[in-house]
């Protein structure tokens, strides 16, 4: 069963948060952005608060912003939800002068998103597309669980039991993101841990994809070896658990 | 030394994995943390006898994990089998059980200091969760107490909130304290007076990838002590320690008497039966609590149960497994502290756990295991091990051989860890 508000911070911090590897690995949507100078500001009664920044043809997320140009305020989790499924629309506070780049660049870079991360017809068989998708489709998962331990009142007792500190999460010639246990509140990363105290380690993108699309299981990969666990195996474990709370909420 | 390959091993695991989910699930299988890197490991045996396993490409281990717990006096041991066949060739599964049932709950009435009766089933899972049963019957209440981390089997009520197939109902009237912290205990009954049926707990704490830690002074009298004020049902899941220190209970080791003891593993050296062992205040309680299964009385695991009794009291096997396993244990930290690391070992010496200190990610402590078994000792990384009493000194000997060459191994692939931290 989903929780509005796990799902509201799930569709900030991990769904629209992936807008910033969309633009740094999708051509189209580089030159999207390529002349934008903007900060779309998104605020959610009760929930989460959050911004993407366009600036010299990069986009970054940023938690806490002050000033941004643009601000769409929604009224609860819910109504967030709603807007991020395409049901509903935000309320425009402030930009009412950059709405043009809303309706165009913005929309279309969701639509972008979209069209990388639930792939139509047979475009996951072309291998630039599938690499996009799975690299996308990565960072959505690790960043959703970690919003997963920080709200779902589910997860509680699990990441309760999660030891502290840092677990690398590695591709073999590919991506590497960090999840950061501190005191109990999670936090991920885009970038390779240099001290981990467990790792996970996908021996190519191919695992992942299978993983993440369902195709193949991960007790079957980690027998074979093709996701090879190491270190204090309880923080995997959670990580785990959390995992699989993620599909509940995006599939 | 050579080190093993496992490509028989391999393939068969290939084949398994077509048909049964994981390949091989649960705590024998290559994913649930305790067998890591997963390629330093044997998937199948072909046979076993004696401390020895062999797997499918032919290579012998001296077997630490004892099938996790149940061979306590060897695989194949002689009498055991006599009995079994005795038994095999008259009966086993049927219509009515045959009396070996009574002999076996007559012997280990006889054996377990605290037991008055004794209840069977096949898994320690089983018994568990009649032993929780049976006190909600006797006092009426739902509520029970755990120890956070005691691992207790795995129907849903043993589990975490938010694992698959677990919902929060499954574990709604679970209160959880702190292992050896009795003041916490004691606050938790007080705030949950009239509530409380049992409190269940291992003898000592021995969970998976963590230090175990042995009752502190006076620790299970004052749990005892409170339990009874209160009407708690004290309830010792000695599931895995059970005739590992103490053939008459591991309540009696420590100097306590529990309500009710739950008994598997070690108990019929392999043949699969469980038993309840209760007090007579407790027996009407039991019997009224619906609790059976198509195999519980079969003769077969019940003659194995009485040669295996009768075996480990001619040899006095706890005290037996503790004494080779201090021999080993202590030699194996000797062999350590020669070869520059700091192997810390915890928990009773019969069922030690033991890691490489000092590396809290304990990543140097999972290549030393993985090379350890390479040579043919059978430890996991993270789960206790178990000594048998087939153990012999060259066993423990050759253990030491490995161990060592296994440390020589680390230290060369990690210098940067062993020039800082040591």
């Amino acid at each position: 069963m989903h929780h509005a508000r796990t799902m509201g911070h799930i569709n900030l911090f991990a769904v629209l948060r992936v807008i910033e590897d969309l633009c740094r690995l999708d051509v189209v949507a580089r030159k999207l952005i390529s002349k934008a100078d903007v900060c779309v500001e998104f605020r959610v009664r009760g929930g989460p608060r959050g911004a993407l920044r366009f600036e010299n043809g990069h986009c970054r997320f940023v938690p806490e912003v002050k000033g941004a140009k643009i601000l769409l305020y929604l009224n609860s989790c819910d109504h967030f939800n709603a807007m991020v499924a395409g049901e509903k629309k935000p309320v425009l506070l402030r930009g009412i002068t950059r709405i043009k780049f809303l309706s165009k660049e913005f929309g279309e870079l969701i639509r972008r998103l979209e069209y990388f991360l639930k792939p139509a017809g047979g475009l996951i068989h072309d291998s630039g597309f599938r690499s996009i998708h799975t690299e996308l489709a990565l960072h959505t998962a690790i960043y959703a669980l970690v919003q997963i331990a920080n709200h779902d009142p589910e997860m509680a007792a699990w990441v309760h039991a999660m030891p502290q500190g840092a677990i690398a999460v590695d591709v073999q010639d590919g991506p590497s993101l960090t999840i950061v246990n501190e005191k109990g509140i999670l936090a991920a990363y885009s970038e390779r841990a240099s001290a981990p105290r467990a790792r996970m380690l996908f021996m190519d993108m191919q695992t992942v994809f299978q993983i993440l699309s369902g195709s193949g299981d991960a007790l079957t990969a980690i027998a074979t070896g093709r996701i090879q666990l190491s270190g204090f195996i309880p923080m995997l474990d959670s990580v785990d658990k959390l995992l699989l709370r993620v599909g509940h909420y995006l599939n | 030394m050579e080190t093993y390959e496992y490509f028989e091993s391999n393939q068969a695991f290939l084949r398994a994995l077509k048909v049964i989910p994981g390949g091989i699930y649960g705590h024998l299988g290559p994913v649930n943390g305790c067998a890591i890197p997963a390629t330093a490991y044997p998937r199948f045996a072909s046979r076993t006898d004696g401390a020895y396993f062999w797997d499918l490409d032919g290579n012998r281990f001296v077997d630490y994990m004892c099938a996790y717990g149940p061979n306590i006096l060897g695989y194949n041991d002689p009498d055991v089998n006599a009995a079994v066949l005795s038994q095999t060739r008259l009966g086993d599964c049927s219509t009515l059980p045959f009396t070996t049932m009574i002999d076996m709950a007559e012997i280990l009435v006889d054996t377990v200091a605290m037991a008055d009766w004794a209840f069977f089933a096949k898994n320690g899972g089983d018994v568990t969760s009649l032993a929780i049963m049976t006190a909600r019957a006797a006092t009426g209440r739902k509520k029970i107490v755990l120890v956070k981390g005691n691992y207790h089997g795995v129907a849903a009520w043993t589990q975490k909130r938010g694992s698959p197939g677990v919902s929060s109902e499954d574990v709604a009237n679970n209160l959880y304290v702190d292992w050896n912290d009795f003041e916490q205990f004691k606050r938790v009954v007080e705030d949950n007076r009239g509530e409380i049926a049992c409190f269940m707990s291992t003898p000592y704490w021995h969970p998976v990838f963590y230090d175990n830690v042995l009752p502190e002074r006076d620790y299970w009298q004052k749990v005892r002590r409170l339990c009874t004020e209160h009407g708690i049902v004290l309830a010792i899941d000695d599931v895995r320690c059970g005739f590992r220190l103490d053939l008459r209970g591991s309540d009696h080791f420590y100097g306590f008497k529990a309500d009710l003891m739950c008994f598997c593993k070690a108990l019929g050296n392999g043949h699969n039966f469980s038993a309840l062992c209760g007090i007579d205040s407790l027996r009407e309680a039991v019997s009224r609590v619906m609790y059976t299964g198509s195999y519980w009385l079969s003769a077969v695991p019940f003659a194995a149960g009485i040669a295996t009794l009768k075996k480990m009291r001619e040899l006095k096997a706890d005290e037996l497994c503790l004494r080779l396993g201090r021999q080993l244990t202590d030699g194996l930290v000797d062999v350590a502290r020669q070869e520059g690391f700091h192997l810390k070992v915890s928990g009773e010496p019969s069922m030690w756990y033991m890691r490489i200190a000092d590396d809290d990610s304990l990543m140097l402590h999972q290549q030393w295991v993985a090379e350890c078994v390479r040579r043919g000792v059978f430890f996991t990384n993270h789960h206790n091990l178990f000594i048998n009493t087939a153990l012999s000194a060259s066993d423990i000997c050759f253990t030491l051989d490995v161990a060592r060459e296994a440390f020589r191994v680390v230290a060369k692939n990690n210098p940067h860890a062993l020039g800082g931290g040591w």
